[in-house]
């Protein structure tokens, strides 16, 4: 060995060569080291981002595993962590390109496969949308090539369940549990998955059948429970049939109070348990079941229950709308009105502009304001309501409208237009038979008083009928309809209306004196009819009048009686219409005028105290105070009866003299 | 070939083996303090003693029924080491049925599984990467399987 370095000293070919062997030598030391030294920094970087992750600093771990993919960024593992990342932090895009990066490094293809197929069916994933179509493939794919995979079969079993085709996803359920290598994601999957496709066979099977397999199912929902307490789904779905259990039976026990409170026990224990979408389900289902057999007060409460589980979701406002609506035929609202107010309120706050969410803010204001009897305001809703009945809303709930149409056209007596609604609504639902009240109302025939007739003083002929119609009803309408028959015997008349409900009727020509029978006959617009009759006497004699002492006569000075005798047969005297006039007097008399302006109560324009004292019904006397001067006097009395005839002037004269003297 | 240098040579061979062995061992094996033993098990293992374990043991291939393990158990925060014993592998089906442990079909003895006979369970399949552990865990009233399905990544070794 020493010889032969010995001999290459004296050789510089074997000297080079030696060098440039020790040269590669370094440099392949070097190389080595440098490749350990960043295969190394890789590692570590790549661990310092698991522990990040771990920690839940994602962005920290993100950056970690760039710096390890700058080393190396062919690093599969990396790519691996970072899409697993992504998809945790629902960055469906991102993590699909890390997911490919890593298969294309050369990751684990099947279990790379199958994780981009969930990532890009994840990415489009929307409740009731079809599949992604790659990642469907993919995921046919991976399980191809890696049939002992549990997962991916698990996977494939949950695009099956979410295309409705239940018997394939079972199958494939079942395969998986076959290869028995499942991880523990994967079992939850399969399980909660189970139970909702037995679920789903239960509600097409007989009713035998449906109570083993949701009995299935929820033995299926608790395995996933059991082995992920936090599952939500599996936990959600359990508690559904449970719930529908309990509804069931409560119904069953025909327990109405009992469904409200079992349901609202169930709610307060689970709610915490349950995402917000399961408690909209639960009182959703549970309010339609409840407005379905007409207990509209507690399908009011979960209506609201289940728009407050998910407040932007107008369909239940819209329900509880429509419960009200019928409730407000059967309870008064006034303790709701505020909570629906407020409701109301936040419904235009947002802003809805769905047909349905407008017609559930328009039914709510308009039975609101039927409550506080604000007709005219509610009237115009439903009209709008009327107008937004289009095939999107249910005949129900149409049928709903045109009631409460009918009866407020009721309200305001819009007869016609209220048979309209009421045909309307049964038109739209053939079920609704609440009408016996509105309709017995509108067969009730208009109640029709006696007729109270009084002359007036300025139309003989015309004769005023107060309360002749006293049922409270359009009179304009009646007008129209020309259904207000009056007669006096047997002449007719020529009827009004006055602006007070009073009826003018006219004869057609004039009367004779004497008793007559009037009758009123009244016919509604839709047929009714009624009448009342009276006697009633005409008189066409003004009343009489007599004095005593006779006109003409002569009076001894300090006479201060005379009185006056008043007679009409038929109608009677019109006190309040005597005048009795001193037209002369002595110039030695104070006294101007008697004016009488009540029967049996005098007062002197002059203000000279003479008292008129009544003697019988139609007698009065008169007292001078001061008694008759010495000269002529001349008395005028005026008078007419009730049926305001008046009396001709009357008017006499005394003389008045000095006992013994003629003046 | 000199005597001296043969010896030479095996002497220091024989050292680098010594070396590496006790790496090995060193590596593979560590004495662990058990936190919560087991005493239906044997051996018998007891609180606070400490065990040599097969720290190499961590591959779900070599893992079967019957072996005693320790793994961590993490509870409220706190990481303790706990004594148990594979009941069921990963695939098994298991259950209980009148206070006895069913797995793959077959009846256990009672009290094999004493934490979980307690409860009724319904058929579960041990997911993959996870072994089905009976231990001395404290009888609750609510089951939680996450407490006996232990994944591999947890286990620590097999008790020597």
């Amino acid at each position: 060995m020493f010889r032969l370095i010995k001999q290459l000293r004296h050789s510089n070919r074997a000297l080079i060569g030696f060098a440039v062997a020790v040269a590669a030598l370094w440099m392949l030391v070097l190389i080595t080291f440098l490749s350990t030294l960043s295969a190394y920094r890789m590692k570590a970087n790549y661990d310092n981002a698991r522990r990040h992750y771990r920690n839940g600093n994602v962005r920290e771990a993100i950056n970690a595993l760039n710096r390890a993919l700058q080393i190396d960024p062919r690093f599969h593992q990396a790519y691996l962590l970072a899409a697993r990342i992504n998809y945790e932090a629902k960055d469906y895009e991102a993590a699909a390109r890390y997911f490919r990066n890593a298969i294309n490094c050369g990751g684990p293809k099947a279990m790379g496969q199958e994780e981009l197929a969930v990532t890009l069916i994840m990415r489009n994933y929307l409740p009731g949308a079809p599949i992604d179509r790659e990642g469907r493939n993919m995921l046919h794919t991976a399980a191809e090539n890696s049939p002992g995979n549990g997962d991916i079969l698990v996977n494939l079993g949950s695009v099956y369940l979410h295309e409705g085709l239940t018997d394939k996803a079972l199958e494939q359920y079942e395969k998986a549990l076959m290869t028995r290598n499942v991880t523990s994601e994967g079992l939850v999957c399969l399980y909660t998955g189970k139970g909702v496709a037995l679920m789903r066979q239960a509600a097409k099977a007989s009713d035998a059948r449906r109570d083993a397999l949701l009995s299935e199912a929820v033995d299926y929902f608790k395995r996933a429970e059991l082995l992920n307490p936090a599952e939500r789904a599996a936990k959600a779905n359990r508690l559904q049939i449970e719930l529908a259990a309990v509804v069931d039976k409560s119904t069953k026990d025909n327990a109405r109070r009992r469904v409200v409170v079992e349901a609202e026990r169930f709610y307060e224990a689970n709610k915490n348990l349950l995402p917000p979408s399961f408690n909209y389900v639960i009182f959703h289902n549970l309010a339609v079941k409840l407005y379905e057999e007409g207990k509209y007060v507690e399908s009011v409460e979960m209506f609201r229950k289940a728009a407050e589980t998910n407040p932007l979701s107008g369909v239940d406002t819209f329900n509880e709308v429509a419960a009200r609506v019928t409730l407000v035929r059967t309870v008064p609202l006034q303790k709701n009105l505020d909570d629906t107010r407020k409701r109301v309120e936040r419904l235009e706050s947002l802003k809805l502009a769905t047909p349905a969410e407008v017609f559930a803010m328009l039914a709510e204001l308009a039975a609101i304001e039927y409550a506080e009897a604000r007709l005219d305001v509610s009237l115009e809703h439903y009209k709008q309501l009327e107008q937004l009945i289009t095939d999107e809303i249910p005949p129900a709930l149409a049928a709903i409208v045109y009631r409460g149409l009918a009866v407020l056209y009721t309200e305001k007596e819009d007869w016609p237009a209220a048979l309209e609604m009421i045909e309307a609504a049964r038109n739209a639902d053939p079920k609704m038979d609440d009408f016996a009240k509105l309709t017995k109302r509108l067969s009730e025939p208009p109640r029709v008083d006696a007729p109270i007739i009084i002359s007036k003083p300025d139309l003989p002929e015309c004769f005023r009928v107060a309360k002749t119609v006293a049922y409270c009803r359009s009179l304009p309408e009646l007008l129209e309809a020309g259904d207000i028959d009056f007669t006096f015997g047997s002449v007719p008349c020529v009827v009004g209306f006055t602006k007070d409900s009073g009826v003018v009727a006219l004869p057609r020509r004039p009367l004779d004196e004497g008793a007559h029978v009037v009758k009123v006959k009244a016919t509604d617009s839709l047929g009714n009819t009624a009448q009342a009759s009276t006697q009633w006497v005409l008189d066409k004699t003004p009343p009489s009048a007599r004095v005593n002492p006779e006109p003409d006569s002569t009076l001894q000075a300090g006479d201060d009686t005379f009185v006056v005798t008043l007679h009409d047969a038929v109608a009677g005297v019109d006190y309040t219409s005597i005048n009795l006039m001193l037209v002369r007097r002595p110039t030695s008399a104070t006294m101007n005028s008697i004016r009488i302006i009540e029967k049996g109560k005098f007062t002197l324009d002059a203000g000279i105290a003479i008292v008129g004292v009544p003697v019988r019904e139609d007698q009065f006397s008169v007292t001078l105070k001061d008694g008759f001067a010495p000269g002529t006097y001349i008395f005028l009395l005026q008078v007419s009866d009730l049926q305001y005839n008046k009396m001709p002037e009357f008017k006499w004269t005394y003389k008045v003299k000095v006992e013994g003297t003629e003046k | 070939m000199d005597m001296r240098f043969f010896w030479g040579v095996v002497r220091y061979c024989v050292l680098i083996a010594v070396a590496i062995g006790a790496a090995y061992v060193g590596m593979s094996f560590s004495c662990m303090s058990v936190d919560s033993g087991f005493m239906l098990m044997r051996p018998e293992i007891n609180s606070g003693q400490a065990k040599l374990v097969d720290r190499l043991y961590t591959d779900i291939r070599e893992c079967n029924v019957g072996d005693v393990i320790l793994f961590e158990h993490v509870a409220d925060r706190i990481t303790a080491t706990w004594a148990g014993r594979i009941v069921a592998k990963p695939g098994d089906k298991f259950r209980t049925e009148s206070g006895v442990l069913v797995v793959n079909g077959s009846r256990r003895s009672r009290g094999s599984a004493p934490a979980l006979e307690v409860h009724k369970v319904p058929e579960l399949m041990v997911p993959s990467g996870h072994v089905l552990v009976c231990y001395r865990h404290p009888v609750g009233a609510v089951l939680q399987m996450d407490r006996f399905l232990i994944p591999v990544s947890a286990i620590r070794g097999r008790v020597r």
